[in-house]
């Protein structure tokens, strides 16, 4: 496809700090390749700004190649901006039109405060894989690959599970910012594995007790986060991590 | 014990309580449903006669009727107060809005009011309770059609008022709204979900909230216009 330049409009979300308000910003990004990606695009608007001695604009971002879950932005309204199954990293310029208008604002849940701009704080997350998204495997030399048989169905779902990059997408999708859709990847992701099995139990039960204590929201079961989510992780995993709570509940010990 | 109150105060917990009691509220609304097809019967005097031989029967049940009665109180109970938790749980989750938010999924619109919906009920059924179960010719004149006033004769008095019948078509609209998103989910909720069933329950869901909401609606408003046009 040719490329060509185009001019757009961008108003951004601008807070210097977690305790300050913010509010929105207008500037004009002129003469950008549709060939750059979006957050190329930002870097032209900063180096921009920091020519007028003005405040370079704050947003997350490490790989640029949708595997690290650090970009975010919600983009027109969309978390990860048009298009499905990609991140904010990998839009390109060519999914707007010259002299668009775009919005750019920050995932928005209590749970994930402002640090600056549109970098939020997702540590919530982090706290959540501790209080059990791992397995307890004393870790010898590694076995034989074909040693635990694993069936065909089970590794894929684990797979496609495991594609979570843990970018809280779905959170800034979903009108009661839950966490749903990420949580249950995770227990998705290890209770399919004969290795995650021995602790499912115990994991779902402290995975959701941390989650609920973070302050995200109650799945209203409008898979709104299914449709924004860019590894396309499907509800089917809450519906599993309902069910292995609820009999977590009922079996576990204590 | 203290099991019991996590899960009851879990977000899964809460949202089970309330797919398991909206679930039974379905059932009872089904037996309901069946028993105000009676009134769709054209002859007057068998209409009248099989819609209080339901009520008696009903009534007959003495003790197993209170039973029932309790019942139902606790399941209202449990998903409202779930409910109201919920969504206010749900608010300050989401403080601070978007400016702009463009949906991404494919949900319809009943599932972005169940509150509204829902609340519209709880007021309904206060009406429908005071007039119906408790009013018996205590809000107003009844004539009975033989005699002495039957149920018939209060829910015909009642359905010729156009003030509440329309009251009543817009909460079975509300209830057809409710139930729209609410029968699918109670599955979801519970973990049921299967690549074969989900999209049949979820079209048997949706059948169900247009047969039960617009059945009733279809029953209010042919008792309106049989009296209307009397
Ligand atoms: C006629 C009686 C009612 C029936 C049959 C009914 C049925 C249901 C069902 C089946 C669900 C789905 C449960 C789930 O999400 O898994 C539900 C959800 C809900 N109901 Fe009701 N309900 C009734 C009355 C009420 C009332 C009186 C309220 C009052 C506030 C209410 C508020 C809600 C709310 C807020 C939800 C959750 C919505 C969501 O998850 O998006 N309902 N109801
Ligand atoms: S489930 Fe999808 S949207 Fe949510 S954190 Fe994981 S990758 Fe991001
Ligand atoms: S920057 Fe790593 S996923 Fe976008």
């Amino acid at each position: 496809m040719a490329e060509k330049n185009i001019s757009v409009t961008l108003k951004v979300w601008r807070q210097a700090s977690a305790d300050k308000p913010g509010k929105f910003e207008t500037y004009k990004v002129k003469d950008v390749s549709t060939g750059s990606s979006f957050l190329e695009m930002l870097d032209i608007l900063n180096e921009e700004l920091q020519k007028e001695g003005k405040e370079p604009f704050a947003f997350d971002n490490d790989c640029r190649e949708g595997i690290c879950g650090m970009c975010s932005l919600v983009i027109n309204g969309v978390p990860h901006g048009p298009g499905r199954g990609i991140t904010t990293c990998q839009l390109h310029m060519r999914s707007f039109k010259d002299g668009d208008v775009i919005v750019v604002e920050p995932w928005r849940a209590s749970a994930f405060p402002v640090i600056r701009d549109c970098v939020v704080n997702r540590d919530a997350f982090d706290r959540i894989i501790q209080a059990g998204g791992f397995t307890n495997i004393n870790a010898g030399s590694a076995q034989d690959a074909n040693a635990i048989p694993i069936g065909k169905a089970d590794a894929d779902a684990a797979m496609d599970a495991a594609a979570c990059i843990g970018c809280g997408a779905c959170v800034a999708a979903c009108k009661n910012a839950s966490a749903m859709l990420f949580v249950s990847a995770k227990v998705t992701h290890l209770a399919r594995l004969p290795q995650g099995q021995v602790e499912k139990r115990k994991r779902v039960l402290a995975m959701v007790a941390q989650m609920d204590k973070e302050g995200f929201g109650n799945c209203t079961n409008q898979y709104e986060c299914q449709a924004a989510c860019p590894k396309e992780i499907s509800v089917d995993c809450i519906a599993k991590m309902n069910r292995e709570y609820l009999s977590a509940t009922v079996v576990e010990p204590a | 014990m203290s099991w019991i109150f996590k899960y009851v105060n879990s977000s899964i917990g809460k949202k089970q309580l309330m797919a398991v009691t909206g679930g039974c509220l379905l059932g009872f609304l089904l037996v309901h449903f069946v028993g105000n097809c009676t009134l769709l019967i054209p002859d007057e005097a068998a209409r009248a006669e099989a819609f209080n031989k339901v009520a008696d029967t009903y009534a007959s049940l003495k003790f197993l009727l209170y039973v029932a009665e309790a019942g139902l109180v606790v399941l209202f109970g449990v998903h409202i107060v779930n409910a109201l938790r919920t969504w206010r749980e749900n608010r300050a989750a989401r403080a601070a809005g978007y400016e702009v938010q463009t949906r991404v999924g494919d949900k319809s619109l009943p599932s972005f009011v169940m509150i509204y919906t829902g609340t519209f009920l709880l007021a309904w059924l206060v009406l429908h309770i005071l007039t119906f179960k408790f009013g018996k010719g205590v809000f107003a004149d009844i004539i009975p059609h033989d005699g002495q006033i039957t149920l018939y004769d209060v829910v015909s008095f009642w359905f010729s008022q156009s003030w509440y019948a329309a009251i009543y078509v817009i909460a079975m609209l509300c209830l057809g709204f409710h139930l729209w998103h609410g029968v699918g989910s109670v599955f979801q909720t519970l973990g049921l979900r299967h690549p074969k069933y989900t999209p049949i329950i979820e079209f048997c869901g949706k059948c169900y909230a247009a047969l039960i909401g617009g059945g009733n609606a279809i029953i209010v408003i042919t008792c309106f216009l049989r009296e209307a046009c009397k």
